[in-house]
């Protein structure tokens, strides 16, 4: 504010002289002809002087100074103001880019979950379907084993209906082996005997 | 002579042993009586066979050599000429069966008849008789074999009552 002041006072001060100059000019030359040239010309002189003597140079290098001086404060205000807005432009655009991340790894979360759950759907469904596959094949299979199973046992049963008088004719004769006397047989063997007798008569007296 | 055979002979076999006998109780005749002769010693001589003694008390005759020969003559005719069956059997047939057998065939068919006897296992039971012409079959195995096909119906006929499989 200082500077400020100075730079203020330091134009005020330019622009008073000048002023003074062009009064003396206007005085000079609304006064008279020659002696207003000559005048003038001493007012210009002297004007000048008085420029020369106001503006000397060590009131050009204060003015030097003060212009460098006010010109590294703006210099440095404006950097400051400049790290300030960085700052902020960079904890803005941090909380930006969170936000942003956030949103997108939200949205490709959901996405995920969501194509996870539709992988998960599609799964149970297909194991539904090879269940229900595999639920009509085993009813299938199941018939035509049940199916199998009776013809072969209608087989197994007409063969052992076929072979039913040899199996039994067989039991029987292992289990009279040697179990019956011939003395039990006689009425057996005699029955038989008497019921061919007559052939057997022919045979014998034939053959005798 | 008319010989009559004992039920005891059954087979061509009984034949040749009862004349083997005879042969031995000739000579033993002989011995004692020409040892009685010589010494006045009686010799014993020996026992005779049951089949033996039943043909000569069939035949109505003594023991003595005169008889004996004769026999043995006749038996030896009758085993050149009598006819023969044979009867194929399960097991060993007894004694007392196989003369009731005998008995029958010298009944109803020729008096001097012999029967062979055969063993066949497999018959289970019964007899297969074979003669000079034909082949009989009067086994429980083809009693079996010919009825095999009434053996379902009689299975499926049979009514179980509920437990009684135990």
């Amino acid at each position: 504010m200082d500077n400020i002041y100075g730079l203020m006072l330091i134009i005020v001060a330019t622009l008073a002289a000048t002023s003074a100059f062009i009064w003396l000019a206007y005085q000079v030359r609304s006064g008279g002809g020659q002696r207003r040239k000559g005048l003038d010309e001493d007012l210009a002189k002297s004007a000048e002087d008085d420029v020369e003597q106001i503006f000397n140079d060590e009131f050009r290098e204060e003015l030097r100074n003060r212009g460098r001086l006010h010109f590294e404060n703006i210099l440095n205000e404006n950097a400051m103001f400049l790290q300030q807005d960085l700052r902020l432009t960079t904890s803005e655009l941090n909380e930006y880019m969170k936000t942003e991340i956030k949103n997108v790894l939200k949205d490709e979360f959901k996405h995920y979950e969501e194509s996870i759950t539709s992988a998960k759907d599609q799964a149970i469904e297909s194991i539904k379907k090879t269940q229900t596959a595999i639920e009509e094949q085993r009813e299938v299979l199941e018939a035509s084993l049940k199916e199998q199973v009776s013809k072969e046992k209608a087989l197994l049963i007409e063969k052992f209906e076929t072979h039913m008088g040899e199996i039994i004719n067989h039991y029987i004769m292992e289990a009279l082996a040697g179990e019956l006397e011939v003395g039990d047989q006689m009425d057996f063997i005699f029955r038989h005997l008497e019921e061919n007798k007559k052939v057997i008569i022919e045979d014998i007296s034939g053959g005798a | 002579m008319a010989l009559s055979l004992p039920t005891a002979i059954t087979s061509k076999k009984d034949i040749t042993k009862l004349r083997r006998e005879i042969e031995r109780m000739a000579d033993a005749l002989l011995q004692r009586r020409v040892a009685h002769d010589k010494s006045n010693v009686d010799r014993d001589i020996p026992s005779m066979s049951k089949k033996l003694r039943y043909t000569m008390q069939a035949n109505e005759l003594d023991l003595n050599e005169e008889n004996l020969k004769k026999l043995d003559q006749a038996l030896a005719k009758v085993y050149d000429t009598a006819p023969q069956v044979r009867m194929a059997f399960a097991g060993e047939p007894d004694q007392e069966s196989l003369e009731k057998l005998i008995s029958w065939f010298r009944k109803e068919t020729h008096p001097h008849i012999f029967i062979q006897v055969g063993i066949q296992p497999m018959l289970a039971g019964g007899v297969i008789l074979r003669t000079p012409k034909n082949r009989y079959d009067f086994s429980i195995r083809t009693a079996l074999l010919s009825n095999v096909s009434k053996l379902p119906t009689a299975i499926r006929n049979i009514n179980v009552k509920p437990g009684a499989a135990k």
